[in-house]
């Protein structure tokens, strides 16, 4: 009887020592966001070393790999790239001039165009990584990386935006995290609709039928700089059904690269004088 | 092995895995660790240390909380459960 009532009164503390461990955590993590600046602070010491080190050794062990490449597998790559490589050139000539052209025209008709500045951040962690599906870049606040900054593969295909900075280090939510909506232009006619994110560097568009999209149509994201989102991969139309459903994909992986320009819009006092006349 | 060092060893995966793998491999040691390891409390440490490190600013604040305080509950839950199993 004794044993029953020592064990229960030693249950009953348990009890209190957790709930009382759970507030007075719950109520710090909360109130002093200080202490997660710190613990983070903390954490990355460690991390960002230790994701370097990974990324080395991964892009040390595909060059390892490459090795054992056949030599026709290789000649026959190399012949593939060729002919890409020419296109894209080809198709890459007109784009400063369009740029200039571009640039010329909103500056006729007054629209102001803010000017940027580019960083080069390291990928340090994968989407898959959070079951947030973030990347974490070697960029922060340090280099002059803002929250809401938008982030570039290629220099030119948009893939998310910066959610949260650190010091050296920065937080970016990709636009096709899912369940992230976005508006984007759609096709030749530039139709404006709402993609959604459904992970992985894809999105889905829900529009009326009679609105002509093909697959291959760019589309582009005018919340990220009028970037390329990606290309139409494939149409969804069923009888019944009034609306189509546009699949389109990143023209990227996010996981073959290794490096991602950030995007920040210079503002200086002349700047902001003119913005507001 | 001993209790101690069962424990540090399930520490060091759990950090490791948080830094290296995806998170489902974390999810799965984890729970691993609560079940094979009494009181392991510390998991709600390295819940918010992924949080603080991965999570994005409309996860921060009151998110945090409720991350801590639902893994300390199932934590709690679990060893509840340990308690009614012959098994353990």
């Amino acid at each position: 009887m004794m044993l029953t009532t020592a064990r229960g009164t030693h249950n009953k503390k348990k009890w209190v020592w957790v709930l009382l461990i759970a507030l007075a955590l719950s109520f710090f993590v909360w109130r002093i966001n200080a202490v997660r600046e710190i613990f983070q602070s903390a954490l990355l010491v460690v991390a960002t070393p230790l994701w370097r080190v990974e990324q080395g050794v991964l892009l040390g062990a595909e060059r390892y790999m490459s090795l054992f490449s056949s030599k026709r597998a290789l000649v026959e790559e190399r012949a593939r790239l060729e002919e890409k490589n020419a296109s894209l050139a080809t198709k890459l000539a007109t784009l400063p001039a369009l740029r200039k052209e571009n640039k010329e025209l909103k500056d006729a008709l007054g629209r102001y165009t803010p000017e940027v500045s580019m960083r080069v951040g390291r990928i340090l962690a994968y989407p898959n990584r959070s079951p947030y599906g973030v990347l974490v870049v070697d960029v922060g606040a340090e280099e002059g990386v803002r929250q809401g900054d938008i982030v570039l593969a290629q220099n030119e295909i948009a893939i998310g935006t910066v959610s949260r900075v650190s010091a050296h280090s920065s937080v970016v939510m990709p636009f096709s995290s899912p369940g992230q909506k976005i508006p984007v232009l759609l096709g030749e006619n530039r139709v404006p609709v709402t993609a959604e994110g459904m992970g992985g560097g894809d999105f889905l568009i829900r529009l009326p039928k009679d609105i002509p999209v093909a697959v291959e149509d760019v589309v582009l994201f005018p919340d990220a700089g009028m970037h390329v989102g990606g290309t139409v991969g494939a149409v969804r139309i069923t009888p019944s059904d009034p609306f189509q459903y546009v699949l389109f994909q990143a023209p990227v992986n996010v996981y073959e690269l290794f490096w991602l320009q950030v995007v920040s819009e210079e503002v200086s006092s002349q700047e902001n004088t003119q913005r507001e006349l | 092995m001993k209790n101690g060092m069962k424990r540090l060893c399930a520490n060091a995966g759990i950090f490791l895995s948080l830094l290296l793998f995806p998170w489902w491999v974390t999810l799965i040691l984890a729970i691993a660790s609560v079940f094979l390891i009494g009181d392991f409390y510390e998991l709600a440490l390295w819940a918010y240390a992924g949080d603080t490190l991965y999570g994005t600013d409309a996860s921060r604040m009151f998110h945090s909380v409720l991350l801590i305080g639902g893994v300390a509950f199932f934590v709690f839950l679990v060893e509840r459960a340990k308690k009614m199993t012959r098994f353990y």
